[in-house]
């Protein structure tokens, strides 16, 4: 397996009104291409800081974030963006839709500034609508969905391009427990199927229960981490809660 | 608990001993097999009782007895339906204990019990949510599963407080 994305020792610090807060403070870590990683850990912990450094969103105040051993403190703006457009998928804890655009057309976007052909592009766009459960709302202005549906759509504008490294802020944030259970099949599908990495930040423990390995962040440090592969035997973990029940 | 359960069953209409072990099965997604055994000595308990009696007995040879509820039965079985729940035993905590104990016992390292306390709980909400993605369509198999779901939501939330609280009692002592 090789590494698609590491950090040594990488800080951001933010200067705000003479103030500074130091919202990551030494994050090393190394994520093999293929794996599913959740990222869980209190509210302003730093998640969503260290992530947009990941995704080539923000620079690192200090130490290195490496993209395929690339140290991305050494690309040109313009050589982030390609990689933002190729390679690496984002989905925002804000969603960031283009809110002129219907759902279909903010899907479609992301494939024309990856140089997609028409005709794919119209088949993968179908077929992701479909992935997120969106096809009877493809006309619809953002303006128009549910929290969980602009999130939906989100996932699959950030699915578009079929990106090395999906990441994806609290992906699950506003779904109710079904529909948030189907995004996180689908990302465990994004997984082991297409090969593609996943990182996810999460306040959803269940959602981090679907990752290969949980990293617990507290302060802009990591706190903890647990690998979780494998899976269980339902049968015998239903047995077990009946034990309980009947007892 | 189990007996309510065969009290139910039996409400219904009168059941032997075999109805009573398919029946409950079924209802549990047929995921657990009910010892004969443990519904046999509850039916003597409710016979006991005088809450369950003894309908009819076949005459095959092998006395398979059929049950019926008393009216006492019955009136024990609404008493219980009725009779809202008080949360208390699920209230305690195991590992609380042992972090207690752990802190007494002056062992430190709070932090790398949490951390494997955490790995536990996921790797078990993992099954879970598995189980329960798995037993959609059965309501009552998959409504227990999404219980304990949030259930361990909570614990894991918990240890959360748990590590923040003792990181300052720890560098504070
Ligand atoms: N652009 C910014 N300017 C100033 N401070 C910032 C900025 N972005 C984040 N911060 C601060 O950095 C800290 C970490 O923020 P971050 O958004 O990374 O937390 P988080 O773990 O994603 O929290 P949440 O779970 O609430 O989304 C916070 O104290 C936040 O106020
Ligand atoms: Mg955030």
């Amino acid at each position: 397996m090789s590494t698609i994305i590491e950090t040594r020792n990488v800080h951001r610090v933010f200067g705000l009104n003479g103030m500074t807060v130091e919202a990551v403070r030494g994050i090393s870590l190394a994520v093999q291409a293929g794996e599913f990683v959740a990222i869980v850990g209190p509210s302003g912990s730093g998640k969503s800081s260290l992530l947009h450094m990941l995704g080539a969103m923000d620079r690192a105040s200090q130490g290195e974030v490496l993209f395929e051993g690339q140290d991305l403190a050494r690309l040109g703006d313009g050589q982030r963006t390609d990689l933002r457009a190729s390679k690496i998928g984002f989905v925002f804890q804000t969603f960031n839709l283009m809110p002129t655009l219907n759902v279909y057309e903010n899907i479609e976007i992301a494939m024309r500034l990856g140089g997609v052909p028409r005709r794919e592009r119209r088949q993968r766009t179908g077929d992701l609508l479909a992935k997120v459960g969106l096809t009877q709302r493809a006309r619809h202005l953002p303006r128009h969905l549910s929290g969980g549906e602009r999130q939906r759509v989100a996932i699959a504008r950030a699915l578009a391009n079929r990106p090395r490294l999906l990441l994806a802020d609290e992906p699950t944030g506003n779904l109710d427990s079904r529909t948030g259970t189907g995004i996180l099949e689908l990302l465990r599908a994004v997984c082991s199927q297409d090969g593609q990495t996943v990182i996810i930040v999460t306040h959803d423990f269940r959602a981090a229960s679907y990752a290969d390995r949980v990293l617990v962040l507290r302060d802009g440090r990591i706190r903890g981490e647990t690998r979780l592969q494998g899976d269980l035997d339902t049968h015998q973990v239903l047995g077990q809660l009946l034990e309980l029940e009947l007892g | 608990m189990f007996a309510y359960t065969i009290l139910g069953l039996l409400a219904r209409q009168p059941h032997h001993g075999y109805d009573l072990k398919r029946a409950i099965e079924q209802a549990l997604g047929g995921s657990r097999e009910i010892n004969f055994g443990q519904i046999y000595t509850t039916l003597g308990r409710l016979e006991r009782d005088g809450l369950a009696e003894v309908q009819s007995e076949a005459d095959d040879g092998r006395g398979k007895k059929t049950y019926r509820i008393t009216a006492a039965g019955r009136r024990e079985l609404e008493a219980w339906l009725d009779q809202p729940v008080v949360k208390n035993e699920s209230f305690k905590d195991a590992f609380l204990v042992k972090l207690i104990v752990r802190h007494l016992a002056g062992y430190g390292d709070a932090l790398a019990a949490i951390t494997r306390q955490r790995q536990a709980y996921l790797k078990q909400l993992r099954g879970l949510t598995a189980l329960a993605a798995e037993k959609a369509d059965q309501p009552f198999v998959s409504l227990l599963a999404e219980g304990a779901i949030l259930h361990l939501q909570a614990d894991l939330r918990w240890l959360d407080l748990c590590d923040e609280r003792l990181e300052s009692l720890e560098s504070s002592s």
